[in-house]
């Protein structure tokens, strides 16, 4: 069985079989993203390293800056990202989501805890969104693959597990979802045998 | 070499190094009208305030005469802090 694919791959799979036009798009939101972090990474190195405070304040200005810079860029990236998932054919959509809601679960595990900065996290949380309402059954195939991992077609989650609470409104922000997404693992993880039965 | 510390001065050379990296790099961010205007604005505010603080630097590094007391470097427009007028 392959492995899923990621977001990341299938931007690059889009950029390379989509028109001209749709391609350059990718590559420019990509490099734009790129360079606002790499530009961000070189400031906290210079940051790290200096050590006259009026060098320092005029490169936090600069950093500060820079934040914002990048934030806007990954808001572009965001809306790639619900594009892909517009234009990922059908029979592959479910791989899709399954793979934005690992990924927010994975992003979690690196910070420890949900946080309101994890940008990466929001953008996938923007394409279970879309998901939702671009394609249902893909949707509800991706909750059933996280709820029931290694038995298709079960629909209702391990038991004893807590439930799983409404699906959120699309226009609900991508933090509800991500909150929908880490309940969805919550309530699809195996529990442990109790030693006292 | 005037007033300007030589630490200052030192500083200012190995920090303008790193902010022309910086410059390259926002030189490769290309916005376009189809981005959230977001971009286009914070782009251009990030490269007003790093060519004010090269400005600076510049002075610390190479014109250390003509900035005899050492002052501290203007706060770029738009993040200067608000301050009473007493």
């Amino acid at each position: 069985m392959p492995p899923p694919w990621t977001l990341d791959q299938y931007l690059g799979r889009l950029a390379q079989g989509a028109s001209p036009e749709i391609a350059e798009e990718v590559i420019r939101l990509g490099r734009n993203l790129a360079a606002a972090s790499s530009a961000l990474r070189t400031l906290d190195g210079l940051l790290a390293s200096e050590g006259d405070a009026y060098v320092l304040q005029g490169l936090g200005f600069v950093h500060a800056d820079l934040r914002w810079l990048r934030i806007a860029c990954d808001g572009m990236s965001v809306d790639a990202r619900r594009a892909v998932c517009a234009r990922v054919p059908a029979r592959r959509r479910r791989d899709v989501i399954v793979a934005a809601m690992e990924a927010i679960r994975a992003s979690l595990d690196r910070t420890g805890a949900p946080s309101g900065q994890d940008v990466a996290a929001l953008g996938h949380a923007t394409v279970v969104g879309a998901a939702s309402i671009l394609d249902p059954v893909a949707f509800e195939g991706a909750i059933d693959a996280i709820l029931t991992p290694g038995k298709p077609g079960r629909r209702c989650a391990v038991p004893g597990n807590p439930p799983v609470r409404q699906t959120p409104h699309i226009d609900d922000p991508p933090a509800v979802w991500r909150s929908f997404v880490l309940a969805l693992f919550e309530a699809g993880r195996p529990r442990p045998m109790r030693a006292d039965r | 070499m005037g007033d300007v510390p030589e630490d200052r001065r030192i500083a200012a050379l190995s920090a303008r190094e790193g902010l022309m990296e910086v410059s390259r790099l926002l030189d490769t961010v290309v916005p376009s009208p189809s981005d959230t205007p977001m971009v286009g604005r914070e782009l251009a505010k990030t490269r007003a305030t790093l060519q004010a603080l090269l400005r600076r630097l510049e002075l610390y590094a190479d014109m250390g005469a003509a900035d005899p007391h050492g002052t501290p470097p203007p706060v770029p427009l738009g993040t200067r802090p608000s301050r009473g007028l007493g």
